[in-house]
């Protein structure tokens, strides 16, 4: 098979054969990659395209203050909202407790909940949006991710979600930040998911 | 086109692992890797996950550390369970007879220089009875992994494992 980037019906026949193929049944495609290069505390993302669901990863999240978790804010309708945020959650400690958590009026999704200076912290972990591009609904998600220390033996924090803005309304924008100001580091990759 | 891609498939009859090698790379930074099947023996046995290193070893050393919730349909219903220095992604399944499967994602594996990061979610069966587990763990050494070995402690398992790199 040619490496032209063009396929042809014989390239579709062979992938087909071996079951390769997606066709134009793409499950997930890149929208954008985020890189956070540590001089920030706010980094934006508004390509949302006509996918109405999206898929983010996040890799290496860390920054360069004190532990807080990373927040995830919505813009609708030209309003950041600091709040109104329904979620739940629990995350697990390698060296210490399990936590449930939850909250009617939450200050943002908070995929990674405990985002720090590197050395102490790195968070990876991957997130779905729902109902980002309907005006008719709220906006949701689910995440899971873990935060590991590479400094301290068995130091991790499992850690699995969900949440609702209470807003209807397309999301126009996300916003990723904390609540200390620090500036964040890592990267973020937003993909759209076509479901057909 | 599709940022999901099928990198290697294996499917493998009365087995007790799955060794899917050479399938980290450059090229992707986060990976997919799935697991279905049956096993044969009416065992509560498990499935889980070493890495695979530069040299082609699998990676055996008490170097894993997880945390896992156990979510049943039976019994108790929640066991909050944490492993460290294990030898392995410990328990990421329960399989008898029967059972779902999971999907894993692992972050930044070919990367010698960060600690290789999971997080999973499986759908299994202990005892007839179904058993959903999210994990999330990590492997306490940086170094470069290669592949991944799904590790079944029963006697004789048909399974069939997969990796997808996302691009």
């Amino acid at each position: 098979m040619g490496n032209s980037g063009i396929f042809n019906v014989d390239d579709i026949s062979y992938l087909s054969s071996k079951n390769l193929w997606s066709g134009d049944n793409n499950y997930i495609e890149h929208i954008e990659t985020i890189d956070m290069d540590g001089n920030s505390n706010e980094y934006e993302f508004s390509n949302f395209g006509e996918y109405n669901t999206h898929f983010l990863t996040f890799n290496d999240i860390s920054s360069d203050g004190g532990a807080s978790p990373l927040r995830v804010r919505v813009t609708i309708d030209g309003t950041i909202y600091n709040n109104n945020y329904e979620i739940t959650r629990f995350y697990a400690d390698g060296n210490g407790g399990y936590t449930e958590s939850k909250s009617t009026n939450h200050t943002g999704f908070e995929p990674l909940i405990y985002v720090a200076s590197a050395s102490l912290m790195k968070n990876h972990g991957t997130m779905y949006l729902y109902n980002a591009t309907n005006e008719d609904r709220q906006v949701e998600v689910n995440y899971h991710a873990i935060a590991y220390s590479t400094a301290i033996n068995g130091d991790q924090r499992g850690q699995l979600g969900a949440g609702q803005q209470q807003t209807d309304g397309i999301v126009e924008k996300l916003t990723f930040t904390t609540n200390n100001s620090a500036n964040l580091d890592g990267q973020i990759r937003i993909y759209g998911v076509r479901i057909t | 086109m599709d940022s999901v891609q099928l990198i290697k498939r294996i499917t493998g009859y009365r087995v007790q692992s799955i060794l899917l090698e050479n399938v980290f790379s450059e090229k992707y930074q986060n990976y997919i890797v799935t697991c279905n099947g049956e096993e044969r023996g009416s065992q509560n046995a498990q499935i889980n996950v070493q890495l695979i290193d530069v040299n082609n070893n699998v990676i055996t050393q008490g170097e894993y550390d997880s945390t896992a919730l156990q979510m049943k349909s039976y019994a108790t219903p929640f066991d909050e369970l944490k492993y460290l220095d294990n030898t392995s992604f410990k328990i990421t399944m329960y399989a008898r007879q029967n059972f779902g499967g999971f999907q894993m994602f692992i972050y930044d594996p070919f990367n010698a220089n960060v600690n290789t990061s999971v997080t999973s979610m499986s759908t299994g069966n202990y005892a007839n009875n179904m058993i959903n587990i999210p994990l999330g763990a990590y492997h306490d050494e940086s170094e470069r992994a290669t592949g991944v070995k799904l590790g079944f402690t029963g006697n004789q398992c048909d399974m069939e494992g997969a990796v997808y790199g996302i691009l």
